[in-house]
C-alpha cells in the first residue's frame, strides 16, 4: 500500500514538476516569448530600459501622422510611418509588413508589437488594431445629441 | 413590445427566487407538493424568458431603433438573418441568452413521470435557479449613473422608482445589461453590426459555446445536490453523464466554430492566437474533457471521488470566469476592452462566493467521499486516466497562468508583461505529446494491472506501425522533428482505434455469424459509448495532423504586380488579370481578379476583395480561400494603387489544414454516437412510459436511467 502510494506521488510530482519547469524556462527566457506591455506615456517614462527589447505598446494613431512611403524593395509593400500616442506622449512607429489590419486608420486604438530602437523609433513587427468592441458599456450612438426626438 | 420583454424579465426574476426556495424546502422536507410547485416555477421561468427572448428578437427584426440594444447592433440595411442573431452581439442580449439556456436545461431535468425521479433533482434545480438568479439580477439591476442624462429622462416606471428610491438626482439611471432599455430619443440609424460578425460562423459560434458553458452547470448542480443531500455515491454521475457529454459537445463545437470563423473571416490566415477570450473558451473544454474521463474511473472502480468533485467545481467556475474575462476588459485583448467596474465586481463576487460555497460543502462531506479502491499499479488504465487528468488540468492551469500573466507580473514586478503564442506553444507541446500517447494507451490498457502479455497483445501492432511511420516520414521528405514525432504518435493512436474496430468486428462475426458490415454496425450500436469514444479519438488524431501540418509547413509570400504580370509561388503561377470596383447595398467592393495556373491544369480565376462598409465605417479585407485536402491557398488583397494598376496580393499556403475541420466533424459524429441512448436505456424508457400510462400495476421501474 505505502510503496504504491509513494510511487504514484512521485510520478505525479514528476509530471507537475516538468510542467513547472517548462513554464519557468519559457517565461524567463525573454526575447521571443514575453512582451512588455505598456501605454505610450508609461512606455516613454522608462524608455531607455526597453531599448532592443520586444515590446507591445498601446495607444491611438495620432491624426494626420500616417505616412505611406515607397516600398523598401522592388515590388514590396509600402512602408508605413505613423505616430502612436495617448493623451500624454507620442512615439514614432515604423512598419514594413504587409498585413495592415482593416481597422487601422487615424484615431484607431492600436497595439504595436515590435522592438524599440536606440534611435527612439518603435520598429513594428505587428500591428494589432482593437476589434470594434462587442461588450462595451452603454455608449451613445454616433452623432446623436442629448436632446432629440422622443 | 419592449415593455412586454422588460416586465417578463421582472416576473422571471421573482419566479426564479420562488423556485429556489420551493425546490430547496421541498427537497429538505420531502414534500412532493412543494417540489411540484417548484417545477411549475421552472416552467414559468422558461416561459417568461422565452417571451422576453421573442420580444427582443422581434425588436431586432423590425429594427426598432428606439431600443438602445437594437440601435447599437443593427442598422436598417442589415439583412434580417444577421439582425436577429444580433441578439447575442452585445453584453445584455448574450446574458439573456445565457440565462434562457439555463432555464431550458433546468426544465429538461424535470422528470416526466412523478415518482421516478432521483431525490437529487430538486436540489440540482435549487442550485441552477440560484445561478439563474444572479444572471437575472445582473440583467435587471446593474446600472450606472449616466451624466449625459437627467433623471426626468428615465420614463420606465420600474427604473423610475428605483432611481427615486436610490435618491439619484444628478444624471440618469442607465441599466447596463437590460436589452429592453429605451433611449430617450430615437436615432436616425443604427450603428450596424461589425461586418466581420456577419458570417454564418458567428451566427452559431456564440450559441454553441454558451450551450457548452451553461451545460457545465448541470453536472455542477448535481454534484452540489449530491453533497447537499449526502448521496455521494455514483448516482449523481450516472444522472449527469449525458448532460456532461452534451455540454462537452457544445464546448467542442463552440471552440471549433470560433477557430473556423477566425480563419475564414479575419484574414490573417490563422485560426488560433492564444488570445484571452480564446483561452477562456479552451480552459473549460480541457477541464470538462478531464472530467469526462475521470468519471469513468469513479463509475468502474469507485476511485477519484474527491477529485471528481473538485474537478466539476473547477470546470464550472472556469465557465463563469471565462464569461467574466470576455466581458470585463481585465486582460487587454484585441477582442474585449470594455471597462465596467460594477459589472466586473459583481461577476467576481459571484464567482468567489459560489466557489467558496461549493468547496465548503465539499470539505464538510469529505468523510463520505473515500475511495472504494486503491491504485494497484502505475501500468494500468486507472493510472493512464489519472495521468490524463493531471495533464489536462495542468494544461488548463498553464493556459490560465499565461492568460493572467499581465496581471501577475503587474503584481510582482509592477510592470505588465504579456506572453505570446510562442510561450504557450513552448510550454504546452510536451503536454500535447503526452496526451496523444495516453489517447492511444488508455482505452486499451488493462484495468488494475497490465502485465507484459497484455501490453504486447494490445500495443505490438500500433507500436510497429508508429515506428514504420516514423521511419517513412523522413524518407517522404518530412524532416522536421516535431512533425515526425507527432506523425508517429498520430499513427500510433489511429492504429489502436483501427485495431479495436477490427477485433470487435471480427469477434462479432465469429460469435453472431454476421457479415462484416452488419457486425460493425451492431458493434457500434450495442457499445456506442465505447466506439463513439474511439471515433472521437480518431477525430482528435485528424485535428492534430491538421494543426501540425499547417503550423510547421505554412508558407507565404507577397506578390506585387501590375496588370497582366505573373508571379510564381508554391508550385503555382499567379497573374493579375483585372480590377473592378462596384457598390453593393451596404458596402463598396474592390475586387482584384487573379488567374491561378498549376502545371497541367487549366487556369482558375478568383476574385480577391476588400470591402468598405458604409454604416459601420469599416474596411474589411476578405480572404479568398481555395480548399483541398492537401492544403489551403489563402489569398488576401493586401493593397492596391489608386488607379488599380498595381496590386499586392498576399498568398499563404496552409498544408493539411482541412484535416483540422474534418477531424472536428468526426469528433462531433463520434460524440453523437456516444450520446445515443443505448438499448438498455430505450427499454427502460419504454417500461417507464408503460407504467405511467397505467399499463403496469407494479411500482415504477426502479433503476436509474443512465
Amino acid at each position: 500500500m505505502r510503496a504504491r502510494n509513494v510511487k504514484i506521488l512521485i510520478s505525479l510530482g514528476l509530471v507537475i514538476g516538468a510542467i513547472a519547469l517548462l513554464m519557468v524556462t519559457a517565461t524567463t527566457r525573454s526575447g521571443y516569448t514575453t512582451h512588455y506591455y505598456r501605454t505610450a506615456s508609461e512606455f516613454l517614462a522608462r524608455a531607455p530600459e526597453y531599448v532592443d527589447l520586444p515590446v507591445r505598446v498601446n495607444g491611438k494613431v495620432v491624426a494626420g501622422s500616417i505616412r505611406r512611403g515607397a516600398a523598401a524593395r522592388e515590388g514590396g509593400p509600402p512602408i508605413i510611418d505613423f505616430v502612436l500616442g495617448d493623451s500624454a506622449a507620442t512615439i514614432p512607429v515604423h512598419y514594413e509588413g504587409t498585413t495592415v489590419p482593416d481597422a487601422f486608420r487615424e484615431g484607431a486604438d492600436v497595439v504595436v508589437e515590435g522592438t524599440y530602437t536606440a534611435a527612439g523609433i518603435l520598429a513594428a513587427k505587428q500591428l494589432l488594431v482593437k476589434c470594434p468592441s462587442k461588450y462595451e458599456s452603454a455608449p451613445t450612438p454616433n452623432g446623436q445629441t442629448a436632446e432629440g426626438r422622443t | 413590445m419592449a415593455e412586454l420583454g422588460h416586465y417578463a424579465l421582472l416576473l422571471a426574476f421573482l419566479v426564479c427566487w420562488y423556485t429556489v426556495f420551493a425546490s430547496f424546502l421541498g427537497a429538505r422536507r420531502s414534500s412532493p407538493e412543494l417540489i411540484a410547485s417548484a417545477y411549475r416555477g421552472v416552467w414559468a421561468f422558461l416561459g417568461l424568458l422565452t417571451i422576453a427572448g421573442v420580444a427582443l428578437a422581434y425588436l431586432l427584426a423590425v429594427r426598432d431603433m428606439s431600443i438602445e440594444y437594437v440601435a447599437r447592433y443593427t442598422s436598417s440595411r442589415l439583412p434580417i438573418f444577421y439582425a436577429i442573431p444580433a441578439f447575442w452581439a452585445g453584453n445584455a442580449g448574450s446574458l439573456l441568452l445565457w440565462v434562457w439556456m439555463l432555464s431550458a436545461y433546468t426544465a429538461l431535468l424535470i422528470p416526466r413521470h412523478r415518482g421516478t425521479e432521483s431525490a437529487l433533482v430538486p436540489y440540482a434545480v435549487t442550485v441552477l435557479m440560484l445561478i439563474g438568479s444572479f444572471f437575472m439580477a445582473m440583467i435587471i439591476f446593474l446600472f450606472q449613473i449616466d451624466p449625459t442624462m437627467t433623471p426626468r429622462m428615465v420614463t420606465d416606471p420600474f427604473y423610475g422608482i428605483l432611481q427615486a428610491v436610490l435618491g439619484i438626482t444628478r444624471g440618469g439611471l442607465h441599466p447596463m445589461c437590460n436589452p429592453f432599455w429605451r433611449l430617450p430619443f430615437v436615432p436616425e440609424e443604427g450603428m450596424g453590426l461589425n461586418p466581420q460578425l456577419q458570417n454564418p460562423g458567428m451566427m452559431f459560434h456564440p450559441p454553441a459555446l454558451y450551450l457548452g458553458y451553461v451545460g457545465m452547470a448541470v453536472p455542477f448542480a448535481f454534484a452540489m445536490a449530491a453533497l447537499l443531500s449526502r448521496r455521494v455515491d455514483n448516482e449523481w454521475l450516472l444522472l449527469t453523464r449525458r448532460w456532461t457529454i452534451t455540454a462537452w459537445l457544445f464546448l467542442s463545437l463552440g471552440n471549433l466554430l470560433g477557430a473556423w470563423w477566425a480563419y475564414v473571416t479575419l484574414g490573417w490566415g490563422g485560426y488560433w492566437a492564444w488570445d484571452p477570450v480564446e483561452n477562456a473558451a479552451f480552459i473549460p473544454w480541457l477541464l470538462s474533457t478531464a472530467f469526462l474521463h475521470s468519471v469513468m474511473i469513479q463509475e468502474k472502480r469507485g476511485m477519484l471521488r474527491i477529485w471528481n468533485m473538485v474537478l466539476v467545481i473547477t470546470a464550472w467556475a472556469m465557465t463563469i470566469f471565462g464569461t467574466y474575462l470576455t466581458r470585463s476588459g481585465v486582460i487587454s485583448s484585441v477582442h474585449a476592452f470594455a471597462h465596467n467596474e460594477a459589472f466586473n465586481m459583481s461577476f467576481l463576487a459571484f464567482l468567489l462566493t459560489s466557489t467558496a460555497a461549493a468547496l465548503y460543502l465539499l470539505v464538510t462531506r469529505l468523510d463520505l467521499l473515500e475511495s472504494e479502491h486503491q491504485l494497484d499499479s502505475l501500468v494500468s488504465r486507472e493510472s493512464a486516466f489519472l495521468f490524463n487528468n493531471v495533464i489536462f488540468v495542468g494544461a488548463a492551469f498553464v493556459i490560465l497562468f499565461g492568460t493572467m500573466f499581465p496581471l501577475i507580473s503587474q503584481l510582482f514586478r509592477g510592470v505588465q508583461v504579456s506572453v505570446g503564442p510562442a510561450w504557450f506553444n513552448r510550454v504546452l507541446w510536451p503536454l500535447w505529446v503526452a496526451l496523444l500517447l495516453l489517447t492511444g494507451v488508455g482505452p486499451l490498457i488493462a484495468w488494475r494491472r497490465a502485465d507484459a502479455a497484455n501490453l504486447r497483445r494490445n500495443f505490438f501492432y500500433p507500436t510497429a506501425f508508429a515506428i514504420l511511420v516514423a521511419a517513412g516520414l523522413p524518407v517522404a521528405g518530412v524532416r522536421d522533428g516535431y512533425a515526425v514525432g507527432f506523425g508517429a504518435l498520430a499513427a500510433f493512436v489511429g492504429a489502436t482505434v483501427a485495431q479495436e474496430f477490427y477485433r470487435g468486428t471480427r469477434a462479432r462475426m465469429e460469435m453472431a455469424k454476421e457479415p462484416a458490415p452488419t457486425a460493425l454496425a451492431h458493434l457500434i450500436s450495442r457499445q456506442n459509448r465505447r466506439y463513439g469514444g474511439y471515433v472521437v479519438h480518431l477525430g482528435i488524431v485528424l485535428i492534430v495532423i491538421g494543426i501540425v501540418g499547417s503550423s510547421l509547413y505554412r508558407d507565404e509570400a507577397d506578390l506585387t504586380f501590375r496588370r497582366g504580370e505573373s508571379r510564381s509561388f508554391g508550385g503555382a503561377s499567379y497573374q493579375f488579370v483585372g480590377f473592378r470596383q462596384f457598390p453593393e447595398v451596404n458596402r463598396d467592393v474592390f475586387a482584384a481578379s487573379v488567374a491561378i495556373t498549376r502545371p497541367g491544369r487549366p487556369a482558375r480565376n478568383v476574385e480577391v476583395v476588400q470591402e468598405d462598409y458604409h454604416a459601420e465605417q469599416m474596411r474589411w479585407t476578405k480572404p479568398t480561400i481555395l480548399h483541398s485536402l492537401w492544403q489551403d491557398v489563402y489569398l488576401t488583397l493586401a493593397g492596391f494603387s489608386d488607379d488599380a494598376s498595381t496590386v499586392t496580393i498576399n498568398v499563404k499556403r496552409n498544408p493539411l489544414i482541412n484535416w483540422l475541420w474534418l477531424g472536428g466533424a468526426v469528433l462531433i459524429v463520434g460524440t453523437a454516437i456516444a450520446m445515443w441512448p443505448d438499448r438498455r436505456e430505450r427499454q427502460h424508457k419504454r417500461r417507464l412510459d408503460a407504467w405511467a400510462r397505467g399499463e403496469r400495476a407494479d411500482r415504477a421501474p426502479a433503476e436509474a436511467a443512465a
